[in-house]
């Protein structure tokens, strides 16, 4: 899900990877409009707002708003920075680390929300700034690792190239042509995972409050812990390949005579997951 | 082309400039969290995108907000700094918990028996206050609430 990069992703690992991150933007995006009365995961909106404000002269509001929108792009800044600089050392950590981020935000949000909130204005734009920071962080690095096909925090984009395939669908050609299913596959999912993350966390938020965040760090820690499940468990099966061959050298008495026996597409596994 | 260095002068000295443009602008508006402090009198309440003022409809506007009628006439409303509302009605006086949330545009107003209203703070200035009480997130405008500044 996170340990490939760009056109060596597969359709599954873009849609795994886009609805496990939708389900959480979903969340996420509820439960900042439920309790902070302002959504923390679209900016589209925010723009026209920030334009909105300043024609009515509400400098405050404008500044606000225009920090929200600089966090985003500072999210998103962030994320594709560490996956461009970090990749070549090692590639899960590159991709995995804006996830890790985004969970310690989450997890702030949840702790602070939950003992120390009082709902002051101050801290409820605070609160929202570590969201959409956050978010733009998800965004960034699902949008870069995926070469741009997967973006889970709003659906704008999304809405719009649905309404483009299905319209292409009415031609059989079109309708006929894998990679366009794939893609409608992919983005139909997205919308659905952002729907049902959006009303789980609208039911959720009435009965656990600011704890909805933990939950949606469990999500996170699902997407990276993933990956680094598999990466464990191909090095496993890599070890007790070689532990095998060992076995099997010092059990014929031929060590220095006959050439280790490696499986070979276990090694090339092992090279593309690192 | 920018070597590594200037790049990032430019990058910094970008940052910098959104960070203080940021910090000017708060520092030069009012919080409406401080501006809304001290005591309003209900001056008018408005009904809007309605084609006829009938009974009706304003009870439908009440009913729908909270299954509760929520009427506000003739009140004063005094906001204090530790997040109390005290309404002034003619017959008695009744507290509420008020709070600002949002981008500063929204007034969240928490009565003891659980029930809460939200406004969108539409004018906040030194002498009015107009109010647009909120059925939903994204409905707002079906009625209006204008205060003046007592003191």
């Amino acid at each position: 899900m996170l340990r490939k990069f760009s056109n060596s992703r597969t359709l599954g690992d873009n849609i795994k990877l886009g609805t496990l991150t939708a389900f959480a933007a979903g969340m996420v995006n509820v439960a900042s409009l439920l309790l902070f009365l302002s959504f923390s995961s679209n900016v589209t909106g925010y723009y026209a707002i920030v334009a909105a404000e300043i024609v009515k002269g509400n400098w405050y509001q404008t500044a606000v708003v225009f920090g929200w929108v600089f966090l985003f792009f500072l999210g998103s800044f962030t994320a594709n920075f560490m996956v461009i600089h970090l990749n070549k050392r090692n590639k899960y950590f590159a991709h995995s680390l804006p996830i890790s981020i985004e969970i310690l935000c989450m997890m702030a949000v949840g702790l602070y929300g939950e003992f120390f909130y009082n709902e002051t204005l101050v801290e409820t734009e605070a609160l929202l700034a570590l969201m959409l920071f956050a978010m733009g962080l998800q965004n960034g690095l699902t949008a870069s690792i995926s070469n741009f096909a997967v973006k889970t925090t709003h659906l704008t984009g999304t809405t719009t190239d649905l309404g483009i395939l299905f319209s292409m669908f009415t031609k059989n050609e079109f309708r006929s042509n894998p990679a366009l299913r794939g893609r409608a596959l992919l983005l139909s999912s997205i919308t659905i995972s952002y729907v049902v993350g959006g009303v789980f966390a609208g039911i959720a938020h009435f009965h656990i409050g600011f704890k909805l965040f933990y939950i949606i760090s469990l999500f996170l820690v699902i997407v990276i812990g993933y990956d680094a499940y598999k990466i464990s468990m191909v090095r496993y099966q890599w070890i007790s390949v070689r532990k095998k061959n060992r076995q099997l050298l010092t059990d014929t008495g031929a060590q220095d005579n006959i050439p280790l026996k490696t499986d070979t597409s276990t090694l090339e596994k092992e090279r593309s997951v690192c | 082309m920018l070597t590594k260095r200037w790049l990032i002068l430019v990058y910094a000295a970008l940052f910098t400039l959104n960070i203080m443009g940021f910090a000017w602008m708060i520092n030069a508006a009012t919080n409406p969290e401080k501006a809304i402090l001290g005591q309003w009198k209900e001056a008018g309440w408005h009904y809007e995108r309605v084609n006829s003022k009938t009974d009706t409809l304003r009870k439908e506007v009440y009913y729908r907000a909270g299954n509760e009628p929520v009427v506000h006439k003739a009140e004063t409303w005094s906001f204090l700094p530790d997040g109390t509302l005290v309404l002034n009605r003619e017959h008695g006086e009744e507290t509420a918990s008020w709070c600002i949330k949002g981008r500063g545009n929204i007034l969240e107003l928490k009565y003891n028996d659980g029930r809460k209203e939200h406004y969108d703070l539409t004018t906040l200035s030194d002498d009015s206050m107009t109010l647009n009480f909120e059925l939903d997130t994204q409905i707002k405008g079906l009625a209006k609430l204008t205060f003046d500044r007592l003191m």
